[in-house]
């Protein structure tokens, strides 16, 4: 296991990852209740990241530590910021029964949190899971 | 009061993985709120990580509520 769970693979968006760095789902209330809007947004993408910010100004390392692998693998990925949604923040702690953030979709189901997005980069599995994505 | 979330966090998960190896600790190089969890236990076998970890947030998860503010989770099999 790593030392520092906030910086596995460095802090810089550079330019040349740029462009694949979370693209971010707006946050959008309409007259939806919170759960059609959570299933909505976990289906926006292949692969959703729930977190504090969003890749470029992250509000917690753990948020930017999931959201920088990511960018490091070159696989497309969209961000919500659930800081600016209250009430899908408390929501979606029981949808997923998990109660911290980052929270990490990929095709519609739960992958982990920060914790299990390192250790599934560090064994390698992770490049794996998302390897369909990167080549699209 | 920091040593005391460390503790409770440790009964807590004591009292749910009876006899298993169970390490609480401060993270490195966080505030007092974020813990470091360490466990050992056969209850994992058969788990995939997701569950594993969902096991030991979910004993935690009233904590969440409170004092805690983020958990760095290891899970092993015996």
């Amino acid at each position: 296991m790593s030392d520092n769970p906030f910086n596995i693979v460095g802090n810089k968006v550079d330019d040349e990852h740029a462009s694949l760095a979370g693209n971010e789902i707006p946050t959008g209330f309409d007259e939806e209740n919170t759960a059609e809007r959570i299933k909505k947004i976990i289906n926006a993408a292949p692969l959703v990241v729930f977190m504090k910010g969003n890749a470029f100004f992250p509000q917690c390392g753990f948020s930017k530590n999931t959201t920088m692998i990511f960018t490091h693998l070159q696989v497309p990925y969209r961000t919500y910021d659930i800081l600016r949604d209250p009430e899908l923040r408390q929501e979606i702690k029981e949808f997923s029964n998990w109660p911290t953030f980052p929270q990490v979709y990929l095709n519609g189901k739960l992958l982990g949190g920060n914790d299990i997005i390192v250790e599934l980069f560090e064994t390698g599995e992770l490049k794996e899971l998302v390897k369909d994505l990167a080549n699209q | 009061m920091e040593a005391s979330i460390t503790q409770k966090i440790s009964e807590l998960l004591k009292s749910q993985f009876v006899g298993d190896d169970v390490y609480v600790g401060p993270m490195r190089g966080a505030s007092d709120d974020h813990l470091e969890v360490q466990i050992t236990s056969a209850k994992f076998e058969g788990l995939g990580l997701l569950e594993q970890h969902q096991m030991v947030m979910d004993i935690l998860k009233e904590e969440f509520k409170d004092q805690l503010h983020a958990v760095k989770i290891k899970t092993k099999k015996p």
